[in-house]
């Protein structure tokens, strides 16, 4: 007789593992299509072909720069530098002698503390803030070890990498100071607890024009020594110090630099304001879950009463109040006993109520938040109008405590995966801010130059100062926290190769370039037929250590020596002869 | 209408309470056995989850990357309900891809009505299933584990549930499709009315009585199959 059915028993259960092994969203959103079946409205189908011909502009215009920058040299490079930072360490100190130091803290847990760095920096540590591995708290006094790292030599030294991986593309960190800070208890380090965070006041210093007033927009990163990477956090809440103030704007109104310079505050504004309606609108585009709210024990040496629903209900209650009604009719069927108390600003006290209104000829109840009730007694000719939060008993209160936990738990789950799903948006607009402050700056640039080519003298303008800030940002964790904006990769792209002075190649190490405007170091790698990104006009400067652990460097003015048109350059690097035993030696020959 | 004091006589008032929570578990012992609410007491979504899980739908809707917290959170349930109908790891792959790529492309369309967003994903993994077995033109696999025929033996109230269970698979090829989904969900699913009633898009009381009747159906089938053994 023919089957219906395959009726198997017991079969093999799939265990979480085997079942996540199949899980792939990415995969499936590649796949998704909208739905071609209906009609999109006007506006959407207006929206699909405004994108799309701005992907075809996009396309146009990726092949067009294809086509004239890029070749399958530069990629074949890419990919050798790619292999070969692989397999080096991600944090890489190139010179094992030259140590970092720490400045150490003694906090004792139970007092927290604020310690100041000699650089002025704050850092501001919570009571309880630390965990041993186990997640169970620790006692008595930890050791807070912190430094700072604020220039390219820092950087250099501390060999912690200063690109950032975004989108497929690799920017360069500009940074306005950087710290590391970690905790230990005899010699063991511990942990930042879950829910607590040290706010960081790092004063330093930023390169920028002197016309400026306000500074620039930097981010705050963490880095990541698992993923290779930075992970933003969160804007950097940088404040100038004033009293460092180096050039005095020029606020003659006959200025011709004036209009120039309000134009480009205006325009910081502008971006300003964009970013705040954007940060907004994100926030917008995936809700806050609602928060569960946690149930409260009766409290049985203080009044507790019931009310019966019954007598609470409203048979002509309509719109929000019919709403509220069937909120609380919910509460009642979920629970043996629903109990009241009076809240802490009832208004009466528990006496009064007790022995004024034990017996009501009416009641009426109104919803005023997720924990208060306003209640209405009715007595004969007498009103009284009363706080009251609904508390619950014994395993009510058990069962609706559980629910609580678990809500709590998909609360916080969910608002995790908010919080992930947004950042992906955060990043992408914090990087469309940067490179529209940064064109901001570009053409404020080019207009004071276009004046001083007309014969001003804007003389200061030519110069980038250093201007002392602090940043303020909370440190959520123990790491290397970085105060910084990317940078994009500098057009100017020369095929290199790098010999010493007696002619001999420089293959297979890592060299690095600084271009002095801007407070950062380029790691890459010394090779024959390496691509090298630089800009012409600043004051760029490259060095590699040697076999023998001296500096070879080709200096700025070397630079200025590349031919103008020049595709190719050969580096010849100048070996300083000056052993390296310390920081202050580095220093000697790089800032020479 | 008397406000009850519950503490100035605590004594008298937890013993009324006692009381009163004894009458109230003696109604739902006879609900249980009535209706066979055995199980229905496991909470599935809370009303207030469903409302803040709307809001996600909504991102959803207007940018198809928001769907992945949903995504996240009902992969694992809907890949179990495929796997159960179809015990092949592969196949069950491909029919969850399925139905949350058309969860996606639907999306625009769903509205809320109260009832959770899983329920619309296990309907749209349920047809998804009756689609492959309509194509392919094979059995459809129905899984049973041996502790949660008991449930249905209890609800038939067959005392001796022996003579049944060598007839259990004849009988149960002899229900019709929707008849055996209903049993499926509630006695080999252990779901709750309330989620088999959103799963099949009745209401709670229609599945109730849709599941007592094809009850009712089976065990005449079985006892037939047994007096002819």
């Amino acid at each position: 007789m023919k089957k219906n059915y395959d009726i198997r028993f017991n079969p093999k259960r799939l265990s979480k593992e085997e079942v996540d092994r199949h899980k792939d969203f990415d995969a499936l959103l590649r796949q998704y299509r909208p739905s071609s079946g209906k009609v999109k409205p006007l506006y959407r189908r207006m929206a699909f072909w405004m994108v799309a011909a701005a992907a075809a502009a996009a396309l146009a215009l990726l092949v067009v720069y294809t086509g004239t920058n890029f070749n399958a040299s530069e990629n074949d490079y890419a990919q050798q530098m790619s292999d070969y930072f692989t397999t080096r360490p991600f944090i890489d100190a190139p010179l094992d002698n030259v140590k970092p130091t720490f400045a150490s803290y003694e906090v004792d847990v139970n007092q927290g503390g604020v310690f100041e760095y000699p650089s002025g920096s704050k850092l501001i540590v919570p009571v309880a803030a630390f965990t041993h591995e186990d997640g169970s708290p620790v006692t008595g006094e930890v050791t807070i070890k912190y430094r700072e790292m604020h220039d390219f030599v820092d950087f250099f030294l501390s060999g912690i990498p200063m690109t950032y991986d975004s989108a497929g593309v690799r920017y360069t960190l500009e940074s306005a100071g950087m710290i590391e800070i970690f905790a230990e208890q005899d010699g063991q380090k511990v942990n930042m607890a879950p829910d607590k965070s040290i706010d960081v006041e790092l004063v330093s210093h930023v390169n920028m024009s002197p016309q400026l007033n306000v500074p620039p927009g930097y981010n705050i990163y963490k880095l990541d020594e698992e993923k290779r990477n930075w992970v933003y956090q969160n804007v950097d809440k940088m404040e100038m110090v004033d009293e460092d103030r180096l050039v005095d704007l020029n606020t003659d109104d006959n200025s011709p630099g004036l209009i120039i310079k309000k134009d480009y505050e205006e325009k910081l504004q502008a971006i300003q304001v964009s970013e705040e309606a954007e940060l907004t609108a994100i926030e917008a585009s995936y809700p806050k879950p609602k928060k569960p709210v946690k149930p409260t024990q009766a409290d049985v040496s203080d009044y507790v009463f019931d009310l019966d629903f019954d007598d609470l209900k409203n048979p002509n209650a309509s719109g929000e109040l019919a709403k509220e009604q069937a909120e609380l009719a919910e509460m009642y069927s979920q629970y043996e006993k629903m109990l009241w108390q009076l809240s802490a600003d009832a208004g009466i006290t528990s006496e009064e109520l007790r022995d004024g209104f034990k017996n009501v000829s009416d009641i009426a109840i109104k919803k005023l938040d997720n924990r208060t009730y306003e209640l209405t007694l009715q007595k004969a000719d007498q009103s009284l109008k009363i706080k009251v939060n609904p508390v619950l008993s014994g395993s009510d209160y058990e069962k609706a405590l559980a629910d609580f936990n678990r809500d709590m738990a998909y609360f916080n789950e969910r608002m995790q995966e908010r919080e992930t799903a947004l950042q992906v948006k955060k990043d992408a607009l914090n990087e469309k801010i940067a490179e529209e402050k940064r064109l901001a700056l570009l053409d404020f640039e080019e207009k004071i130059a276009e004046l001083q080519s007309k014969g001003h003298n804007y003389a200061a303008t030519e110069e980038i100062i250093k201007r002392k800030v602090v940043n303020r940002f909370t440190a959520r964790g123990f790491g290397i926290w970085n105060c910084d904006r990317p940078i994009p990769p500098d057009m100017l792209i020369l095929t290199a190769n790098f010999k010493s002075e007696s002619g001999n190649s420089f293959t297979n190490k890592t060299a690095y370039l600084v271009d002095k405007s801007r407070n950062t170091v380029y790691r890459f790698l010394a090779e024959d037929g390496a691509k090298l990104n630089f800009n012409r006009n600043s004051q760029n400067l490259l060095w590699l250590i040697t076999d023998d652990n001296k500096i070879a460097v080709f200096r700025p003015e070397d630079f200025k020596g590349i031919e103008k048109d020049a595709k190719t350059h050969e580096f010849v690097m100048q070996k300083i002869d000056k052993e390296i035993k310390e920081e202050k030696d580095v220093r000697d020959v790089l800032y020479l | 209408m008397v406000l009850f004091p519950f503490n100035d006589t605590q004594v008298t008032r937890w013993g009324l309470l006692t009381q009163r929570m004894s009458i109230n578990l003696q109604i739902s012992r006879t609900l249980v056995k009535k209706e066979g609410l055995m199980n229905s007491f496991r909470r599935t979504v809370s009303a207030e989850a469903m409302q803040s899980e709307w809001t996600e739908i909504q991102a959803a809707q207007s940018d198809p990357a928001m769907f992945r917290p949903l995504y996240n959170r009902y992969f694992e349930q809907i890949f179990n309900f495929v796997y159960k109908r179809t015990l092949n790891e592969e196949l069950c792959s491909d029919i969850v891809s399925q139905v949350f790529l058309k969860a996606m492309q639907r999306l625009e369309s769903y509205t809320f009505q109260g009832v959770p967003f899983s329920a619309w994903l296990f309907r749209i993994a349920s047809n998804e299933v009756a689609q492959h077995y309509r194509k392919t033109q094979k059995n459809r696999v129905v899984s049973i584990e041996d502790y949660n025929l008991n449930s249905m033996f209890d609800e038939m109230e067959t005392d001796d549930m022996a003579p049944f269970r060598s007839v259990l698979v004849n009988s149960l090829d002899e229900l019709r499709e929707g008849d055996l989904e209903i049993i499926e969900l509630r006695f080999f699913e252990q779901r709750p009315f309330k989620e088999v009633a959103d799963i099949l898009g009745i209401t709670e009381s229609n599945a109730k009585v849709r599941t007592y009747r094809v009850l009712e159906r089976l065990k005449k089938i079985m006892l037939k199959k047994v007096k002819s053994e």
